[in-house]
């Protein structure tokens, strides 16, 4: 797909994550819809696209963070690779694929995430990080995903004749 | 194969990248990228922000069903035009109340110069507390400011600075240490974030009586913040006989989710750089009576 078109689309995204996002935070989880385009993409464009989707997103969103930069493009790197793995393996072509991606790819990127943050000396903790936010997210994140890979793979068939010039 | 071969390069090479990225980014050697690209996605952050910011108050309502079916029983009784009127005059007031407060809280504290800014964006990562505000460099803004809210409460610190826009460390981000003094205990420690939300007071006198509901206010320890700045309340004390000091659990002062303008003490000179804030021992900490 077209740089002129990704680029400003991942900035939306990772914009949406700092604005919306955290206001609908729910039991302490947010959706992170950025994560679930990132992977969907991967899966429906399945030739490694997503990988430089997960770089440009991650690095965007790391410019809106106070985090270490580059820490959320490593994470969503993580979560894509987990979602080139399950897209192209048993699930494919079943609706559960975007469900179990949106689960797995949640505890993937977080956890990515946490080792991150910890590495750079920042005091979390990981074991009450699980029930406190990536579980919570994750279930955010797994009901919406059916829709957002919907919407991917109408973008997908919208996009494609237009080839790809990554 | 070749397929499966270049995307594997592909996902290593990015991979490979972002931690070089990452340890320049600790070298500070990307600040000039970093401040340019802020400069070019803050415009857009702000736009942004206020198309969202209605988002919140909603989840809020429909959190609380009950007091939404009453409240919607009662408004259906009114006339809808009155309705939008009151509506926007609610607004309006609620924004006026927290300007008059802040007014209020400069003409107190006359001393300080202050910047306002609005909150623009908050940090992505749930485990990050962190905000974006709509100030930066050219309205004079530089790392460590303390930024308070109303009540003369104190949000955090201005962390990194753009020339628009700037990041606010929150004093509940896990990373914010602010050394603090309990009002009735007389005692003083050291304030940091916890994972929860709340704020955790660590390196208390084991002998000392720390009153519930007290009050925690910034001790000036350091030199790093104001004096006398709200930081929260006690809500709970944890004290182990075999613990060399105990510790308290503060609710904070001000609702990060709920911010919306804010004001940047821009003309308090920190006696050292914000990062090396000194870490009190129970030694190091004797009870200071916070002067007015």
């Amino acid at each position: 797909m077209s740089l002129y078109f990704v680029v400003p689309f991942l900035a939306l995204l990772a914009v949406f994550q700092a604005t919306a996002a955290p206001q609908i935070r729910i039991a302490g989880g947010s959706l992170n819809l950025l994560l679930l385009c990132v992977m969907s993409w991967e899966q429906i464009e399945a030739r490694g696209e997503g990988y430089a989707w997960a770089f440009v997103g991650g690095l965007t969103v790391d410019l809106i963070s106070g985090g270490p930069f580059g820490t959320s493009a490593l994470a969503l790197l993580a979560a894509t690779f987990i979602a080139n793995q399950l897209g192209g393996g048993m699930f494919r072509d079943r609706v559960i694929i975007p469900l179990v991606t949106a689960v797995a790819g949640t505890f993937a990127y977080n956890g990515v995430y946490l080792i991150v943050l910890r590495l750079f000396g920042i005091p979390i903790d990981l074991v009450s990080a699980i029930p406190q936010v990536i579980v919570p997210s994750a279930l955010l994140n797994m009901l919406a995903s059916p829709i957002v890979a919907r919407l991917m793979l109408a973008l997908y068939h919208r996009v494609r004749p237009a080839g790809v010039s990554w | 194969m070749n397929r499966d071969r270049s995307r594997s390069w592909l996902l290593l090479v990015l991979a490979a990248i972002t931690v070089v990225l990452l340890l320049l980014h600790e070298a500070g050697q990307l600040q000039p990228i970093e401040t340019v690209a802020q400069a070019v996605l803050s415009p857009i952050e702000r736009a942004a922000s206020g198309v969202f910011g209605g988002i919140g108050n909603l989840f809020s309502a429909v959190r609380d069903l009950n007091e939404l079916r009453t409240r919607n029983v009662e408004l259906e009784k009114q006339n809808q035009d009155l309705l939008t009127e009151i509506a926007r005059l609610r607004g309006l007031e609620g924004e006026n109340a927290a300007l008059r407060q802040l007014l209020n809280f400069t003409q107190e504290n006359p001393q300080y110069q202050y910047q306002t800014a609005a909150v623009i964006g908050r940090d992505p990562n749930p485990y990050l507390q962190y905000i974006t505000i709509n100030a930066g460099s050219r309205e004079g803004l530089t790392l460590g400011m303390p930024v308070v809210t109303t009540g003369s409460t104190l949000v955090g610190r201005v962390s990194e600075v753009g020339l628009r826009s700037s990041k606010v460390e929150l004093l509940s981000d896990l990373a914010s240490a602010v050394n603090v003094h309990l009002q009735t205990s007389d005692v003083t420690g050291l304030a940091t974030g916890q994972q929860d939300g709340s704020l955790l007071v660590q390196y208390l006198p084991l002998g000392a009586k720390i009153a519930d509901n007290d009050i925690a206010l910034t001790s000036g320890l350091g030199g790093n913040l104001p004096r006398n700045l709200v930081v929260g309340q006690v809500i709970r004390v944890n004290k182990k006989d075999f613990d060399t000091a105990q510790t308290a659990q503060l609710r904070p002062a001000a609702d990060y989710n709920r911010l919306e303008v804010v004001l940047v003490i821009t003309n308090f000179e920190p006696i050292e750089p914000a990062a090396d804030e000194i870490t009190p021992t129970p030694e190091a900490t004797p009870a200071v009576t916070p002067t007015p």
